[in-house]
């Protein structure tokens, strides 16, 4: 059933919608996101300030379109790195099995069993707060999913007449790996790596939330919402438009994903790895 | 059975080593974490002033004196004879800390699977029924929904709405049960989305092979040929997905228990990470790390119990 | 087998349900939420009518706290002050100094030998006699090193330098020191000088036992961990008995979460100041006509640290840009909802040697100076970093006026990194000096402002150098060394004009604003005051 539906194209539009909304963020905010105005403070929906004000006069149109770059940036830096650490390590284990096997099995459960945000947030921690050390802490979080399926994958065509075939005919063992194993596998990783972004967006923004991401004054909508805690009862689009920019983001990833599933056939449930 | 012996013999066996590698990881992001706990102690409000032999005897007493390796092979001694050492700043004992608040995060979890199951379940259930009718789309969208909203924003409205709106419910704590209510819900919005997409095409996938039609009958007679042909298997992933979904609310209910003012362990584990709690932060994860692979063993034992193969001993292949 | 299996899920699932509902029948009955309790009894029109005492004496008054008010057995203090259960020596009512369980004291003219008197009328609620050898057994317990979560006990922090503590009769103690010591009965306020029953200690370790047994007003008759602590009214309190009989203090970590359950009717106030921000409190306020707040004035103050070691805020042309460009009017009546008075001088209103000082907002002359700065130094723009402590942002809604000044500094070509960093992280780095300025907020010992001014701005000062201000100025050294020699305090108050008006001058640091303490209550209860140390329970009562 190769056909793409119309709630995947829906959930495409969305998608694009937003992933633009962010790109184009400069051009079409209608202010500079930074720019306070102690004069217009928790001002709500205007001509000039459509979807009104924050606590210190800030336009929050300009923050949500803003606030949704980091976020997306981190996430999808964050599952890039822990799926090519979980691709080469699941590619090995699978293929080669025996002693390397067991090594990268048992770091992946060790790596799954620790805690997740509680993990995020010692790596924080230790590494200091900032993009780089949320995408190391996200991505240490997350690669054990990757190898795990990609070895269950490999082990799977390993057993194929194909690979037999090959090795008989003296390929090496990289040019079976990288040039016959791998690229059967891509389907499957491409739905888990859309999967796991809508996954690992819904991390960043818990630990802006609780003040573990983002410096401020940058526009996130983690920290948007947190801060907007205070003043929601007053402006509910405070915490409003900032959470439904994540559902709404996190939702079309995972229609996407759904959509692709479907598109590659691919028989696995997405789902299943999390 | 001995096959069956053997083979949780040689699952247990490969899980050990990773409660050593959890109990090492949790050491490290102690000992690597920033900041002096020493310090913190002496000086917990940021102006006060100490001797260095002040310092050098708080550190002694609070064992952080000696080299790591050493720290963590008294850690470990400790944790076999069931002392899991104290709190730096409250001093409490945290294995009384641990007897404390686990049953209240396990009450937590356990109710939140309950709605997990049930609402998944349930929903699942009909959405296979209804098969790409009305009510399918409906709770297709609304299981996507489920698991694409972030558990602190739910929390907020939650409270907003149910608390303070309609006063129906509490804001926090848990002096009456109802207060388990919302931050349970919370917790297994998202998993309830999962959980009824993953009922849903288990159930469709049975059928399918079963060549079961269903596709002529209708409301009720579909139901019913739906509960009647499905068996255990399609449950299993069903059932794995609520066995890791169970361990991880145990171990990681952090914000939403923080939120809910629950004083269970996740809220403990996320205020001792902060304040640089070592013991308690160790002993947390390795709390978690257990769960985890205590999980994981049931899983397997679920699969064994269902999959005849695995009993006769093919589980090797 | 299947079906076997099913039936075991369901029983499973079920067995589940059960235990998550059965949990609780296991525990201690409670009373049920004092706000449904209210709900019930105005809803029932005909109802007995219940007088305003009989209401007290009947229902507990819930308010919430951001943690728990017993720390318990392994705390020095047991519990925090706010709890009245007990009591010190000598109290810091906002700064000023009132007897408690000393109802008087002298000293010396070295200020080497002290005299308390003790009260004569006090007992402990296990009716143990507080004397002068109760006295001295506390003071014992002290020196076994006891850590605490509030701050350290410690004999020689309490009596630093003693010599030798003796009874001079039953309620009268003398204490005598190796070195003077000018300031003991503030020294020995509040936390410093906890007294418990002596039935309620271990002698050996000075570990409480299960319950902390005190002088105050109530006690504590029930607490379970993390959750509640029920307090009641001891009827035989030398200082005449509370209102209200029961009070419940909920423990809600979170600080919106508190707001909500005041919100929603489940608590009637907050126990400790800070327990709301001063915005969530107007807030509040401004929208719902059930909540009243007060506030108290408070001996802190927030203000800009620089590290001078910055090319740039090394000179004070830069400093006095930046002093210039932060418009304090608009930051206390915008973010602060024109609750806080604007600070241009280092001592606080609350402080008796405060100057009134007046500073301007001139963003003209900002910019000219901060110019000249970067062009003398080559520079287009200046990067520095503004370093917060995480507890003060959330505490003081620092975040947004950091945010705000960003936005100002940046018109001065000055770009402002702004980092919130965990206490520990936060030393640290002020440890190492890898921050620019930091906003930050702190009070000022109110008995002797010279050890402040020398703590923060004279060079041998115990923070200007190891937290890295690294401010230097030889007319503050020598002010600061003269003033002690001082005794008559007119003259010393002009050493500390002096000294404020240099510090202004030179734009040494930038005050903000004069922080005040922040309450917030239902109306269903009145006489709700803040206190120092969280509000005065004794004087509330229900309004009905």
């Amino acid at each position: 059933m190769r056909y793409i539906t119309g709630k995947t194209k829906l959930a495409l539009l969305i998608l694009t919608l937003i992933l633009l909304a962010g790109i184009l963020a400069p051009v079409i905010a209608p202010c500079d996101p930074l720019a306070s105005d102690l004069g217009r403070t928790l001002e709500g929906p205007s001509r000039e300030h459509l979807l009104g004000t924050d606590n210190i006069g800030r336009d929050l149109l300009s923050r949500t379109l803003y606030g949704g770059r980091q976020s997306v940036l981190v996430a999808l830096a964050a599952t890039s790195l822990s799926m090519a650490l979980g691709f080469v390590l699941g590619l090995v284990a699978g293929y080669f099995g025996g002693g390397a096997d067991f090594v990268i099995t048992a770091l992946s459960n060790i790596f799954q069993g620790l805690p997740g945000l509680t993990l995020m947030i010692a790596a924080a921690g230790i590494l200091g707060q900032g993009v780089t050390s949320m995408v190391i802490a996200i991505a240490i979080n997350s690669w054990a999913g990757f190898s795990r399926i990609v070895r269950g994958e490999v082990m799977k065509l390993k057993q194929e007449s194909f690979v037999d075939g090959l090795k008989t005919v003296g390929a090496c063992h990289g040019r079976i790996l990288f040039l016959h194993i791998a690229p059967n596998i891509f389907g499957t990783l491409a739905v888990v790596f859309a999967t796991r972004v809508a996954g690992n967006i819904m991390a960043v923004s818990s630990m802006s939330f609780l003040g573990l991401g983002l410096q401020p004054p940058a526009p996130d909508w983690g920290v948007m919402i947190s801060d907007a805690r205070q003043y929601f009862r007053q402006a509910p689009l405070l915490i409003l438009a900032p959470g439904l920019c994540i559902v709404l983001l996190s939702l079309s990833i995972n229609m996407a994903a759904d959509g692709l599933r479907d598109w590659l056939d691919t028989r696995r449930d997405s789902l299943e790895i999390t | 059975m001995t096959v069956l012996m053997q083979y949780m013999l040689k699952k247990t066996a490969l899980l050990l080593p990773v409660l050593v590698g959890i109990s090492i990881a949790a050491f490290a992001l102690g000992a690597m974490s920033p900041g002096d706990p020493v310090d913190q102690v002496l000086n917990p409000n940021g102006n006060e002033s100490y001797t260095r032999e002040e310092y050098d005897r708080m550190a002694a007493r609070m064992g952080l004196d000696k080299p790591a390796a050493v720290q963590y092979g008294k850690w470990l001694a400790g944790m076999f004879r069931g002392d899991m050492g104290r709190s730096f700043f409250t001093n409490k004992s945290v294995k009384g800390q641990l007897a404390r608040r686990i049953p209240i995060s396990a009450r937590l979890a356990a109710l939140s699977m309950a709605f997990t199951a049930v609402l998944g379940v349930g929903a699942g259930v009909v959405a296979a029924v209804y098969k790409d009718r009305f009510p399918d789309h409906i709770l297709g969208a609304l299981s996507m929904t489920a698991l694409s909203v972030p558990g602190f924003w739910t929390a907020i409205l939650f409270i907003w709405l149910f608390a303070e709106k309609w006063k129906l419910l509490p804001t926090s704590g848990i002096a009456s049960w109802t207060g388990y209510l919302l931050p349970a819900l919370t917790l297994a919005l998202p998993g309830a989305g999962v959980c009824a997409r993953l009922t849903r095409s288990a159930i469709l996938d049975e059928l399918g092979r079963q060549y079961v039609t269903v596709a002529g009958s209708k409301g009720f007679s579909r139901f019913q040929t739906v509960v009647r042909h499905v068996s255990c298997n399609a449950l299993i992933p069903v059932v794995t997905y609520l066995g890791t979904h169970l361990a991880g609310i145990l171990g990681g209910a952090s914000v939403v228990e923080t939120i809910f003012a629950v004083p269970g362990i996740g809220s403990y584990a996320i205020a001792a990470v902060q304040s640089k709690d070592y013991y308690v932060v160790q002993a947390y994860v390795l709390f978690s790390g257990t769960v985890y692979v205590a999980a994981n063993i049931a899983v397997d034992l679920f699969y064994i119990a269902v999959n005849p193969r695995i009993r006769r001993g093919e589980a090797g292949r | 087998m299947k079906r076997t299996f099913s039936c075991m899920f369901l029983a499973v699932c079920a067995a589940v349900m059960l235990a998550a509902g059965c949990g609780h029948g296991n525990e201690a009955p409670r009373p049920s939420a004092p706000a449904q309790r209210t709900r019930e009894e105005t809803a029932r029109p005909g109802g007995r009518d219940k007088g305003v005492g009989d209401r007290n004496e009947t229902e507990e008054v819930v308010i919430a706290a951001y943690r728990d008010a017993v720390q318990g057995s392994g705390d020095a203090f047991y519990c925090w002050e706010g709890t009245y259960v007990w009591e010190a020596l000598t109290a810091n009512n906002g700064g000023v100094i009132e007897p408690w369980l000393a109802r008087s004291w002298e000293h010396d003219d070295q200020c080497k030998e002290w005299i308390f008197h003790l009260r004569q009328d006090v007992f402990f609620t296990d009716g143990v006699q507080f004397n002068a050898d109760v006295c001295l057994e506390n003071i014992e317990r002290w020196t076994h090193g006891l850590t605490s979560t509030y701050t350290s006990l410690s004999v020689e922090k309490s009596f630093p330098n003693l010599a030798d503590m003796e009874k001079v009769d039953d309620y009268t103690v003398r204490f005598t020191f190796k070195e003077p010591v000018t300031t003991l009965e503030y020294i020995l306020s509040d936390y410093g000088s906890p007294m418990f029953s002596p039935n309620c200690f271990d002698r050996e370790t000075g570990v409480i036992y299960d319950y902390a047994v005190g002088t105050g007003p109530y006690r504590i008759v029930d607490h379970v961990e993390s959750q509640y602590v029920v307090l009641e009214r001891n009827d035989g309190y030398y200082g005449g008995p509370g209102k209200v009989k029961r009070f419940r203090i909920l423990c809600i970590p979170d600080a919106q979460t508190r707001v909500s359950a005041l919100k929603a009717g489940e608590v009637m106030g907050l126990a400790d100041n800070g327990a709301i921000t001063m915005d969530a409190a107007k807030n509040l306020c401004a929208t719902d006509e059930n909540f009243a707040m007060d506030s108290t004035p408070s001996h802190m103050t927030e203000y800009i640290m620089f590290n001078c070691e910055n090319e740039f805020l090394a000179d004070r042309r830069m400093r006095e840009a930046l002093n210039l460009a932060t418009d304090r009017e608009s930051i206390c009546h915008v973010l602060y909802n024109g609750l806080l008075e604007p600070a241009y001088s280092f001592l606080s209103t609350q402080s008796v040697f405060h100057l009134d000082l007046k500073g301007g907002y001139d963003m003209e002359r900002a910019k000219a100076l901060a110019r000249e700065v970067l062009v003398e130094k080559q520079a287009d723009r200046a990067a520095m970093t503004m370093i917060i402590r995480s507890g003060t942002a959330s505490d003081y809604n620092c975040k947004a006026v950091a945010e705000y000044l960003k936005q100002v500094y940046g018109e001065l070509g000055v770009d402002l990194t702004i980092e919130i960093l965990d206490a520990s992280i936060y030393k640290e780095r002020q440890q190492e000096g890898s921050y620019d300025m930091t906003l930050t907020v702190f009070g000022i010992n109110n008995a002797d402002p010279t050890s402040t001014f020398k703590q923060y701005f004279a060079s041998e000062g115990n923070s200007n150098r190891p937290l890295n201000y690294n401010y230097y100025n030889e007319a503050i050294n020598e002010l600061v060394a003269k003033a002690p020699a001082i005794s008559d305090m007119e003259k010393r108050g002009k050493i500390y004009d002096e000294i404020q008006t240099v510090l202004f001058e030179d734009s040494a640091c930038l005050p903000i604003c004069y922080q005040i303490n922040v309450n917030i209550h239902n109306k269903a209860i009145k006489d709700y005051a803040g206190r120092t140390f969280g509000v005065g329970l004794p004087t509330i009562s229900w309004t009905e």
